[in-house]
């Protein structure tokens, strides 16, 4: 396993494709920071929530990079090679997926560097917006879960579709649905007997990060939260955990049925 | 008992309604170079990817140094195989040493830093640079798989068209680099087109079509099978027969109306001396098959391909 995560990485960080990665998502950054400054709301920690929504800019370009990596494993034979030098399927799946973690934390950890610290070397970093670094940590925590989800998608969809075309549109037109879902089902469901953050909680694994102006939206949470911190912590840690799983279970499930049909496909 | 590098047992493979592999009782000796000979869509490169864990069967089994193909051990077993199908996996836009290392990465060889130089020099490309491999010729390309296959000490190789693209000097170096890791004990299996260069090298031929294994024969027998004869056509053979060993020919069989001489035969001065003995021939036919001969023969003609 460790062989193969090696060789891919090795492999990643080589390939052309992500460097145009790292160049796109810095031009996005240096993008954000551009019209945050020009409508006089560049804040870092405002701009660390807004940089990072999986269904928008930089959320985008993770699953197309990572279709990418993963569809060229099988145009250029790669795949072939490691299953003949007697990788099982089920390393070689799972070494996709653990690179793909890996591309998708490096290039967050450079898209967020350049975003949080310029605007917050400009604008400041206002840390009493989300009532202490306590929420902070939690805040991590599940965008790095709907990140896990994001790559066990793409993964999933390209290792199983083998072409970059039909891979990409179906992983970003997924994430864009998944992050309007909120809002549908807010205008779905005009009955009171029906709770859109139920509903939702269990399963739309971007629930968290529906950036749509809805009522569940972690921006309006934070809004609304009054000045009773004890209040907030409850509120916001099972909101929060239930922001975690949610992604981390349909990471699981996309993972795993993606090893399963892995296994029993053949390899052109 | 001869051992078998590969032996397989009624090995299918149905791609929708299509039987690309049909039953298949293969067996590939210890040491041996076998050719595998069949037309397009034959089915060569489909048992190769069976044989290699690429496609899964639909029916029947394989085993690869003597471990069933549902043992756990099988990926083991593969550790000691290398293959080539359809075409060398590179990464276009990593240059020669970066896919050798890429390909050291993934088969564990820390030493890479040593094995990578000598591995290019083996085929030629240690002057290459940075150029990335998109940039190869397709001789280029095919010296590189084939460097990429040679990283582990293979015991096993199959090689699936590797002559395709090289130019005559390139086909000779491998030919000869074959013959050498032959020498060494290395097994291969190798499908080519190019039937003549085939006969070089090949010590063993399984001959296919439609996905049929047709038939499995050693080199030494298919040179016996295929050796050079004179037919002589004549109404009483057994007259023939005995004018023919009275004449000092050995190698010798009647058939209904005509009798084969395997010996070498100067047509016009046997007629002659035949015509003196009363016999008089009315046709006289010399043939020798090739290795592509004997497979139009063994399907059955040309217009069966």
């Amino acid at each position: 396993m460790f062989n193969i995560i090696r060789a891919s990485l090795f492999k990643l960080f080589k390939d052309w494709t992500f460097r145009i990665t790292m160049m796109v998502g810095i031009g996005l950054a240096g993008l954000l920071i551009a019209i945050n400054a020009g409508i006089g709301q560049l804040n870092g920690q405002s701009m660390l929530l807004a940089g990072v929504s999986p269904s928008q800019n930089f959320g985008l370009t993770v699953p197309i990079n990572l279709v990418v990596f993963t569809v060229s494993e099988f145009t250029y034979g790669t795949i072939r090679n490691k299953i003949i030098a007697g990788h099982s399927k089920a390393k070689i799946y799972t070494g996709l997926f653990l690179t793909g973690l890996v591309f998708t934390f490096t290039l967050m950890i450079v898209y967020l560097g350049v975003i949080v610290g310029i605007s917050s070397a400009i604008g400041g970093f206002d840390s009493s917006l989300f009532g202490g670094g306590q929420f902070i940590g939690y805040y991590l925590m599940y965008f790095l879960a709907s990140y896990v989800f994001v790559t066990a998608l793409s993964v999933f969809f390209g290792a199983l579709m083998r072409n970059i075309g039909g891979s990409i549109s179906i992983a970003v037109v997924t994430l864009v649905v998944l992050g309007m879902i909120p809002l549908i089902i807010t205008l779905a469901t005009a009955s009171k007997s029906f709770t859109p953050e139920n509903i939702q909680m269990w399963l739309n694994p971007l629930y968290m990060l529906g950036f749509y102006g809805n009522s569940s939206s972690i921006f309006n949470f934070l809004k609304n939260v009054g000045a009773d911190t004890s209040v907030f912590y409850v509120q916001s840690g099972q909101m929060i955990a239930a922001g975690i799983l949610t992604p981390l279970y349909w990471a699981a499930i996309f993972f795993f049925s993606g090893m399963l049909i892995f296994k029993h496909r053949d390899i052109k | 008992m001869e051992n078998y590098v590969i032996q397989t047992q009624g090995l299918s493979k149905k791609y929708g309604d299509k039987l690309a592999v049909n039953n298949v009782d293969m067996h590939v000796p210890q040491g041996s170079v076998y050719g595998f000979v069949g037309e397009n869509g034959s089915g060569k490169t489909t048992i190769m990817r069976l044989l290699m864990g690429l496609a899964i069967p639909t029916s029947g089994q394989y085993a690869l140094f003597g471990v069933d193909s549902k043992d756990r051990k099988i990926q083991e077993v593969r550790h000691h195989i290398s293959a080539i199908v359809e075409a060398p996996s590179l990464v276009p836009s990593l240059s020669a040493y970066d896919n050798l290392k890429y390909a050291c990465l993934y088969y564990g060889i820390t030493n890479y830093k040593e094995v990578i130089p000598e591995a290019l020099k083996n085929v030629g490309l240690e002057n290459t640079g940075k150029k990335a491999a998109k940039h190869f010729s397709l001789g280029m390309r095919q010296r590189l798989g084939i460097a990429v296959l040679l990283l582990n000490n293979p015991t096993l190789m199959l090689l699936d068209e590797p002559m395709n693209g090289l130019d005559p000097s390139g086909v000779a170096e491998l030919r000869n680099l074959i013959i050498n890791l032959n020498k060494k004990g290395i097994s291969f299996i190798i499908s080519s087109h190019i039937l003549s260069e085939l006969e070089k090298v090949a010590t063993h031929y399984g001959f296919i079509s439609h996905g049929k294994l047709l038939k499995e024969i050693s080199a030494t027998d298919l040179a016996l099978e295929c050796q050079k004869y004179t037919d002589l056509k004549y109404g009483e053979p057994q007259k023939l027969e005995k004018e023919l060993i009275a004449l000092g020919y050995k190698d010798i069989k009647a058939y209904p109306n005509s009798v084969r001489i395997y010996d070498d035969v100067k047509p016009l001065e046997l007629l002659k001396a035949l015509e003196k003995k009363g016999i008089e021939i009315s046709d006289v036919k010399t043939s020798e098959m090739n290795v592509e001969d004997y497979y139009l023969n063994l399907i059955g003609g040309e217009k069966n391909v």
